[in-house]
């Protein structure tokens, strides 16, 4: 795999902790946890590369 | 067959509505609407129930690349503000052109158009540098209510400017029209409009202000902030920029997000007092989820009315409009499309109607051009007002949301002519794009 494309990777796995980390830091809004949940799923499906 | 594509239209309009009237985000009445229309399309096998959710996954892919260069470009400008270079160089404008009415006004529209046109985003702008650019603007004597006008326009042409605009993002990968090209078709518009729109707005000093009282209310920089720790981050990330053009074959392909990454870097390393990354990271990407999850749904809509039909539908709603009548109404349509699903509104009208323009033999890149500069205005209407509220707020306006749309009247309508201007001259105009690339 290209060096490029891992740093890629590195940056998509740290974008889904981060929302990782919000999502279970917000307690208030289901609508904000919806959207964290949202943004995570392509994050997820290409750090596992499934297609 | 039209039928029931329209019938599958209105589900989707229906969801949206009352997702909205049930008090759900925009982001998520969207992704609703997406589903809606997915699962009634499927009664017709348009599409079948078991390829609704690769749909919407595949969907939700449409605009990653976009997200990465938004929560990318947003940390490299939260780090900039955090150290303290954002409120040093207001402060110094301030401090050596407080007299120079002209030069004050044009530096304080360009520190606002930087974060906007690098991340794509108006609302960045007005989260790094919106509220100590107000106060800068309150010390020339300019009115809140002026102040938040000029901050909302300005920050809606910052997201226009290049070199990041996601409406001409979507547009250009919604139509297979490579993102090439737009330096100067949006650059010098932008420039001109927000020149226009700081000395409409505010050039007459409107309130009595001193120079020593407004240098004393400004927030403190960190010891030791110099110049060249704000500057040389900026300069690594043009320079790449710059290097990936001037030698495109000798360079490997990095990306926006990692040259933002690397200027990132650099920014952290030069910051004069520590910052904790991952805290800053956590906020930033807090701050941001609107944005994201609005470009994932987006994609979800966008996939599940081309599996529907409903894209086509609309597609040949536009071009049986007569074409007087279809500039005429940009005007409206555009603003209206962005208030109501912000970057959706450029997936779903803006990309059958750039498909037209190009049948008709106008310049799509001017044309994207010209449509993109009146999209950022719907930022301000209702229900989504993402920039106007924000404008309003870190500018602590507290009056009425309407009285300060109003003041933005005239940078309004001039842009808006501009924008229709381009769109209709673009042909003419496409020496332009020549000279970008």
């Amino acid at each position: 795999m290209p060096f490029i494309m891992v740093i890629y990777y590195i940056i998509c796995a740290y974008l889904l902790a981060m929302l990782i980390w919000n999502f279970i830091r917000e307690d208030k809004s289901v609508d904000k946890m919806l959207q964290y949940l949202l943004i995570m799923i392509p994050l997820i499906l290409r750090l596992f590369r499934a297609k | 067959m039209q039928t029931q594509i329209f019938i599958t239209f209105l589900v989707i309009i229906a969801a949206y509505t009352i997702a909205k009237w049930r008090k759900l985000s925009v982001e998520i009445s969207m992704f609703l609407a997406a589903v809606a229309g997915g699962l009634f399309g499927a009664i017709t096998n348009t599409p079948r129930l078991s390829q609704l959710a690769r749909h919407l996954v595949e969907g939700s892919f449409t605009y990653l690349d976009v997200m990465l260069i938004f929560v990318t470009a947003t940390i490299f400008m939260a780090i900039i503000s955090e150290s303290g270079g954002v409120n040093y160089v207001v402060k110094n404008v301030i401090k050596y052109f407080y007299n120079k009415r002209l030069i004050v006004l044009l530096l304080l529209m360009l520190i606002t158009l930087v974060p906007g046109a690098l991340t794509g985003a108006g609302s960045v702008s007005l989260l790094v540098v919106g509220a100590p650019v107000a106060m800068a603007l309150g010390y020339l004597g300019i009115k809140r209510k002026k102040a938040a006008a000029i901050l909302f326009i300005v920050a809606g042409l910052s997201a226009a400017a290049p070199p990041v605009n996601i409406w001409a993002m979507i547009l250009s990968a919604g139509t297979a029209i490579p993102y090439v090209g737009f330096e100067l078709p949006l650059g010098i518009p932008v420039l001109i409009l927000g020149t226009f729109t700081v000395l409409v707005l505010g050039w007459k000093k409107e309130e009595k202000s001193d120079l020593e009282s407004a240098l004393k209310q400004m927030p403190d920089i960190p010891k030791g902030m110099k110049w060249w720790r704000v500057f040389i981050p900026f300069l690594v990330f043009f320079g790449l920029v710059a290097a990936l053009r001037v030698w495109p074959f000798s360079l490997p392909i990095i990306g926006l997000p990692l040259q933002f990454v690397i200027a990132a870097v650099f920014a952290l390393l030069l910051s004069p007092k520590k910052i904790n990354i991952l805290r800053l990271s956590r906020d930033t990407v807090k701050k941001l989820t609107p944005l994201l999850a609005t470009m994932i749904a987006v994609g979800m809509l966008q996939q599940i009315m081309t599996a529907t039909g409903v894209r086509g539908l609309i597609s040949y709603t536009v071009i049986s409009i007569p074409l007087v009548l279809l500039f005429i109404s940009l005007a409206v349509i555009i603003p209206v499309s962005e208030g109501v699903f912000t970057y959706g509104g450029a997936a779903i009208i803006g990309i059958p109607l750039v498909w037209y323009l190009d049948s008709i033999g106008l310049h799509a890149t001017m044309a994207i051009a010209g449509l993109s500069l009146i999209w950022p205005l719907g930022d301000g209407l209702p229900p989504t007002a993402l920039i106007g509220r924000l404008s309003v707020m870190v500018s602590e306006y507290k009056k009425s949301y309407w009285s300060f749309l109003k003041s933005t009247w005239l940078p309004w309508v001039v842009i808006t002519i501009v924008g229709i201007l381009m769109v209709v001259f673009s042909s003419q105009l496409d020496f332009l794009v020549k000279w970008s690339m």
